[in-house]
């Protein structure tokens, strides 16, 4: 890095701390949900789907809440012989942590963070496992007529999708599949074992367990994920708080008025004709019906903001296969520098700040205070604010949302998100608004059609941290291993890949997603933005990638009674 | 002066030269225009104006922009079986996005596809004032063999002939909903009426497609802003805005070539554009989409997306 000015800002960057919420009790938050004299609420067609304990205990954990550990470690596995693989799923299958573990974890983590201040409360810590297995694996473990219900782009798998999605078809370039350093063509993996720690050792000692166990497997790659250090933790590789914003996935845990898999802090139903209150769990975290991301469960209207649709007269995928989840894995390498210099560059051109520049191109400061409730600066109070930090739309004056009364909570204090139909503080370009429009019109329709296109992120950096090291090496191979839950491929991951991401006018005109759209016609992978000024937009070709895909693949993260009963050798040969 | 003195053909098109017969056409064109547009301020509460009467300060031409396959077939009624919704969407009357396709097969295998958003306005004014013109222009667009008594039923000209139907396209032939420069601009006034309610998340609204969605609530959340005024850009019409063919490949695994052809109007405004591999050696039912092999237009029109221009402007006078 050569630029004093963009030195001095990730310096800044590295070290700035958002200002945590502190002493708010959530923990006893249940029961009445708080607005007395109300009449009772009218239900909506559709009830939540309950998930009671033994449905709890047959999801894995990944795919709801999400394990969201500092340390994670992915192992790529091919299976040399089916009977050995089957025997191996069994052995493993008692290791796999369901939901309902790490729910009962999250709460209680959830509860002590946002009464003591703090990132990670003390001596709270656990060690998970997930499996998830590529089309061609399952077929390998239960037998063709077993997994010819899923569906097509799972099927096809990621390296035969791979342009579709914007990756270069050149084979000179380092992202094409040839180069992968896994899932490219003839390098699949049948297997994927995800593991998460707080302990970095525990970590290590899981990982070598499941190794001791999976010797009858050829392991293909395997990839180490940790949190960045210090102030950075939680940020991707550029410096930008990641994961902010995640769909609250609707459902109970039981049939007590307030028991919800996502907690509700919105008041629902105060004002009846007021869709909002049944939108959100928290301000700015809307809920989505579960079939979303869970095979077979009741899943997200196309004609209803909050409704559900009932469930299609033909199954999309094997019987066995509900309450699975497909999970894609991009292994996608970041160019740190890259990305600056084209900030830095940028915003000289146009008159701001690289860090303003690049906030522009996430939609969010590094802090992950929002561009639409902070235009001109970062501000690491509004940040550190869960219940702010996400409250906003683009098109309208965000209004307020009727909390609940959170002890502790002073209540959203912060400068209010005002109107941006024309992306003058968040750019329509923006990676936040592009991948979540929220209640913009797409080209595909209402904020309903864009409430089906929603994914459960569960990514972690890999490699060494660029920010905040004394003598970062530029050529360092780091990035971010994405993970994503969905119940349709092609429905939603490809859909915001292609559609939205990849495409300069939609869902709305203003230049390509400048983080992860691609664009790849005939070779030429020209992308532009058009960045807001005083003066009118200005049009700016991003001058190269900055984001590398170099792996991955299309996986099913199957029910966990499933490992047993379908894919274990308990099942018998298929 | 006002925004408007004389509404032009869409994308600027023409298909007169200068002279006696442009001079009738373009007057024809502006009267159908300004009967649509006349309907619609009227309609509009007061927020949407008149080109015509008023001049003002352009804030922004504002796309509205959506996906040409349509969406009762993608996202909800074929919401699970994408094969059922390229089937199904062959169907002209299924093409509600203001957008239609017409797929040219040969032995069964997909040789062509025809995308277009022209009217039924602007070609039944075009045959109002030269018929002949009419007759010249679908044969050199759909086939040789077009007889002027094919495109005229009791002497007015039929938009639902056999050549722009089952034999061919020229402009919209969908009816129900009609697409139609009168049926779009509804919306326009229809998204007029939605200026009470606080935003897209609060209301209900909810339309059949995209394009009903898109214009109705675009427009409505336009004029909630303050001191903000919405009309029609000229020339008045959709255009093809954008298409996208990453990841398309030829049967030897390599990208395809750039096998569009705007066949009337201009890029970024296309009016028809047409899908044909030319000199390659293979045919459009060749190539894969992500891997899948081409059986309907459908899955072409997927990838492309049309557009309405609106202008939002302040300080009329």
């Amino acid at each position: 890095m050569t630029e004093p000015v963009v030195e001095e800002t990730l310096t800044r960057i590295a070290s700035a701390q958002p200002v945590l919420l502190n002493g708010v009790d959530v923990d006893n938050l249940g029961g009445d949900p708080g607005n007395p004299g109300e009449p009772p609420p009218e239900p909506v067609e559709t009830p939540e789907p309950v998930y009671d304990r033994t449905i709890r205990r047959d999801i894995q954990g990944n795919i709801v809440p999400g394990f969201n550990k500092d340390h994670q470690h992915f192992l790529f596995y091919r299976f040399r012989d089916s009977g050995a693989a089957r025997r191996w799923v069994t052995t493993i299958a008692p290791m796999v942590t369901s939901l309902d573990e790490v729910l009962e974890f999250v709460k209680l983590h959830r509860a002590r963070r946002l009464a003591e201040g703090v990132a990670e409360p003390s001596g709270l810590t656990a060690t998970w496992v997930n499996v998830a297995f590529s089309h061609a694996g399952l077929a390998r473990l239960a037998g063709a007529a077993a997994v010819a219900g899923f569906e097509q782009s799972f099927r096809q798998g990621l390296a035969a999708r791979s342009t579709h999605l914007g990756d270069p078809t050149s084979t000179e370039h380092p992202g094409h599949r040839d180069h992968w350093v896994v899932g490219g063509p003839d390098d699949e993996a049948d297997a994927l074992i995800v593991i998460a720690a707080d302990d970095g050792a525990d970590l290590e000692a899981k990982v070598a367990a499941i190794k001791g166990l999976s010797g009858a497997l050829d392991l293909l790659f395997e990839q180490d994920g940790h949190a960045l250090p210090g102030a950075l933790r939680g940020h991707e590789h550029f410096g930008f708080k990641d994961g902010v914003s995640q769909p609250g996935v609707r459902g109970r845990l039981s049939e007590a008025d307030d028991d919800f898999l996502t907690p509700r802090y919105v008041i629902p139903f105060e004002n009846p004709s007021d869709a909002r209150t049944q939108l959100f769990g928290k301000p700015g975290q809307q809920l989505v019906w579960p079939g979303q991301f869970l095979l077979g469960e009741p899943r997200q209207s196309p004609v209803d903001l909050i409704g559900a649709e009932s469930l299609p007269e033909r199954p999309t995928y094997p019987q066995w296969a509900r309450r699975g989840s497909y999970l894609v894995c991009r292994r996608l390498r970041q160019d740190v520098p890259a990305f600056w210099r084209f900030a830095a560059r940028t915003a000289a051109r146009v008159g701001t700040t690289p860090e303003h520049l690049a906030a522009m191109l996430v939609g969010r400061w590094p802090s992950g205070a929002p561009l639409m409730r902070a235009a001109t600066k970062d501000n690491q109070r509004l940040a550190g604010d869960e219940f702010a930090n996400n409250h906003f739309i683009f098109d309208d004056d965000t209004r307020d949302l009727p909390l609940r009364d959170i002890p502790g909570y002073a209540g959203d204090n912060h400068p209010p998100a005002d109107a941006d139909m024309f992306g003058t503080a968040c750019p329509q370009f923006a990676h936040i608004r592009k991948t979540h429009p929220r209640d913009s019109v797409t080209d595909l329709g209402k904020p309903h059609d864009s409430m089906l296109r929603m994914i459960l992120r569960r990514g972690i950096a890999y490699g060494t941290a660029y920010l905040g090291a004394a003598h970062p090496d530029p050529h360092t191979d780091r990035g971010l291993m994405f993970l994503c839950y969905n119940a349709n491929i092609e429905d939603q991951f490809e859909f915001l890949t292609r559609r939205w991401c990849n495409s300069p006018i939609q869902p709305n005109e203003g230049g390509h997603d400048p983080v992860i759209g691609q664009r790849d016609a005939r070779g030429d992978r020209t992308r532009v933005i058009d960045v807001p000024t005083s003066d009118g937009p200005v049009r700016v070709s991003l001058d190269r990638d900055w984001v590398i895909p170099t792996g991955g693949g299309y996986f099913f993260s199957p029910p966990i009674g499933a490992l047993t009963t379908v894919l274990g050798d308990a099942a018998g040969e298929p | 002066m006002a925004l408007v003195t004389s509404f032009g053909p869409p994308a600027g098109w023409r298909d007169f030269p200068d002279g006696p017969d442009g001079d009738a056409f373009k007057k024809n064109w502006h009267v159908q225009v300004s009967d649509l547009v006349d309907n619609l301020v009227i309609s509009g509460r007061g927020k949407l104006f008149d080109p015509r009467r008023y001049d003002a300060t352009v804030v922004a031409v504002r796309q509205l922009s959506w996906m040409g396959f349509p969406r009762a077939l993608h996202t909800v009624s074929e919401r699970d079986d994408r094969a059922a919704a390229f089937r199904l969407a062959e169907d002209r009357q299924s093409q509600a996005e203001y957008f239609e396709w017409h797929t040219t097969t040969e032995n069964g295998k997909v040789t062509k596809v025809t995308f277009s958003v022209e009217t039924p306005e602007y070609w039944t004014v075009l045959a109002e004032t030269d018929p002949d013109r009419l007759v010249q222009l679908y044969r050199r667009l759909v086939d040789n063999s077009v007889q002027r008594a094919d495109l005229f039923t009791g002497g007015v000209y039929d938009p639902q002939n056999k050549w722009n139907t089952e034999r061919g396209i020229v402009h919209f032939a969908c009816q129900f909903p009609q697409n139609s420069l009168g049926a779009v601009l509804g919306l326009v006034g229809a998204g007029a009426g939605l200026t009470e309610a606080r935003d897209n998340l609060a209301g209900r609204f909810a339309g059949e497609t995209s394009a009903d969605d898109y214009v109705v609530l675009e427009v409505g959340a336009l004029l909630r802003k303050r001191g903000h005024f919405v009309t029609v850009a000229d020339p008045v019409g959709f255009h093809i805005d954008g298409w996208d063919d990453t990841g398309w490949t030829a049967p030897d695994g390599s990208p395809v070539d750039d096998n569009w052809r705007i066949t009337r109007g201009r890029p970024g405004a296309a009016l028809r554009l047409e899908y044909e591999v030319r000199s390659a050696g293979y045919t459009v039912g060749d190539i894969r989409i992500g891997g899948r092999p081409v059986t309907h237009g459908g899955q072409l029109a997927e990838h492309v997306s049309v557009s309405l221009p609106v202008v939002v402007a302040k300080d009329l006078t």
